[in-house]
């Protein structure tokens, strides 16, 4: 990665995409790097000022548009659509017998590729989330250092993914629809819950619809606004309890929640979420309470979270430390 | 929320979804069409077609990782539709390479290297001897952020093609503020 930059001269530095986000200042992460990149590598610094000078230049004039203008294009918008009424599209059924003729010929192939089912597999790494779509329309939020796998072929008929770690599940109408974890498996038919299996436990929170929660030949079933889980000390499913589901899965829009919980989980969750190690004094981390951080800004999390155990900490590059104060 | 989302809420008839969507791009698809054309009511008129069929025809949209790219696709081909349109009617030659007026604004960091006026006059020349298509992905990779790929896209060109004309376009530019690059370079900035 690094070693492609030796070889650029000032035209593949003002099209580098980081490179250009770091001169237009947009990207803390570009700058960063590339600051570095500069000081361990003088001999290209003549390329460098040059390049500056191309992305500068590249500079368009563009008045922002007026908030009324904006308004009254929404507004024409809005009422066009407004009356549309509902209709349903009819497709007439054509009678292509040619089709069926390549339909048949094209069985022997298929029957080949029938049998050839891989397992797809998708992992977020620390500090990432990822939304995605399964081939029956379902989309499944991935939080961070999580794993999902699946069969994609004739996945409609046979709708079982296996999770580790965090996800929000919207499951479209359908099939029986499985989430097989280490701990536990959910089966539903078409609705929106959130699966968690960190530290061994599993979490499950219900948002809409219905599931089913199975674990060590225990049963439960959550209906919309309730919750159940499954900590490692305990031997059965804990009887569905009332949750705050935004709360639960506000991760989704970077918003994190604790309730009863120690302080080591919620550290647990920000190493997840920034990609950083923390060291923690145990008299701390066992602080049990409620915490609540956000994503994007590590000094305000890191404070939101240790304001109220009175904590101090210290951030040197992906290394944190945390003490009492 | 990531994009794949907010499309399938979109797919489903959420209304609100549409109502984000529309917030999120409307300022970059505005922008964007003025540099088709001055006429405001025109790009209005297509940026609201645009939306109204999003509407319409939400059941069939294909799957998109990326919303942005897909409105630039949609309101570059209405306008071009929209432009050749009013042209033909005027006169019957061939439709004309669209028309893509950028200008340029020079950076208060370069005006403060002692930036002559004479030498503020050739970065803006300079970019205006870049020919309209080599303004439209200067415009789409410095202004709005694209990758290469997804301006391919809006454009209908293959990677290649967008690269050449980037690379066309820098070393143009990078010939005109040769004499600015060189007085920047012993000013030490």
């Amino acid at each position: 990665m690094e070693k492609k930059f030796t070889t650029y001269d000032e035209i593949d530095f003002a099209e580098d995409p980081s490179f250009i986000r770091w001169v237009q200042g947009k990207d803390q992460k570009a700058t960063s790097f590339w600051k570095k990149w500069v000081a361990d590598n003088p001999e290209k610094s003549e390329k460098i000022k040059a390049a500056k000078t191309l992305v500068k230049s590249i500079k368009i004039k563009e008045h922002e548009p007026e908030a009324a203008q904006i308004k009254n294009l929404w507004n024409k918008i809005d009422a066009a659509i407004e009356d549309e009424p509902e209709t349903a599209i009819i497709r007439p059924m054509g009678r292509r017998r040619w089709l069926s003729v390549a339909a048949a010929a094209c069985i022997g192939l298929l029957a080949v590729f029938y049998f050839y089912n891989p397992t797809n597999s998708i992992n977020t790494e620390l500090g990432e989330q990822f939304a995605y779509q399964l081939p029956d329309n379902s989309t499944i939020q991935l939080n961070a250092d999580s794993k999902i796998s699946f069969k994609a072929k004739r996945f409609a008929n046979n709708r079982t993914v296996h999770l580790v770690g965090e996800a929000f599940f919207e499951v479209e109408k359908g099939t029986h629809f499985q989430v097989i974890t280490p701990s536990g498996n959910i089966e539903v038919l078409g609705t929106k819950f959130n699966v968690n299996t960190r530290s061994g436990n599993l979490v499950v929170v219900c948002e809409e619809g219905k599931v089913r929660v199975t674990a060590k030949g225990d049963a439960q079933i959550l209906t919309a606004g309730l919750g159940t889980k499954l900590t490692d000390s305990k031997t059965e499913l804990e009887k569905p309890y009332a949750v705050k589901v935004d709360r639960k899965t506000g991760w989704r829009n970077g918003d994190f929640y604790f309730e009863n919980v120690s302080l080591n989980q919620v550290v647990e969750e920000l190493e997840r979420q920034y990609a950083v190690e923390v060291a923690i004094e145990n008299s701390l981390g066992n602080k049990m309470g409620n915490y609540t951080f956000k994503n994007g800004d590590l000094n305000k999390a890191l404070s939101d979270i240790l304001f109220q155990v009175n904590g101090a900490f210290i951030i040197n590059g992906k290394q944190i430390k945390v003490t009492a104060k | 929320m990531s994009d794949v989302i907010l499309w399938k809420q979109l797919k489903d008839g959420n209304k609100s979804a549409l109502e984000r969507i529309y917030s999120t791009h409307i300022s970059g698809l505005l922008k964007y069409g003025r540099k088709f054309s001055r006429n405001d009511q025109v790009i209005e008129d297509c940026i609201q077609d645009l939306f109204i069929e999003l509407w319409k025809n939400r059941a069939g949209l294909s799957m998109t990782d990326s919303i942005q790219r897909y409105l630039l696709v949609a309101l570059r081909r209405k306008i071009i539709r929209q432009l050749d349109r009013s042209k033909k009617w005027v006169s019957d030659t061939e439709p004309t390479e669209l028309d893509f007026k950028v200008e340029i604004a020079v950076d208060e960091e370069l005006i403060a290297a002692e930036l002559s006026a004479e030498r503020a006059a050739q970065v803006k020349a300079a970019m205006h001897n870049l020919s309209k298509r080599q303004k439209e992905v200067i415009y789409l990779k410095y202004a709005s952020g694209l990758d290469y790929e997804d301006i391919g896209e809006i454009m209908g060109l293959n990677y290649q093609s967008v690269r050449n004309l980037v690379s066309g376009a820098l070393k143009k530019l990078r010939g005109s503020l040769l004499t600015v690059i060189l007085v920047l370079a012993l000013a030490g900035l």
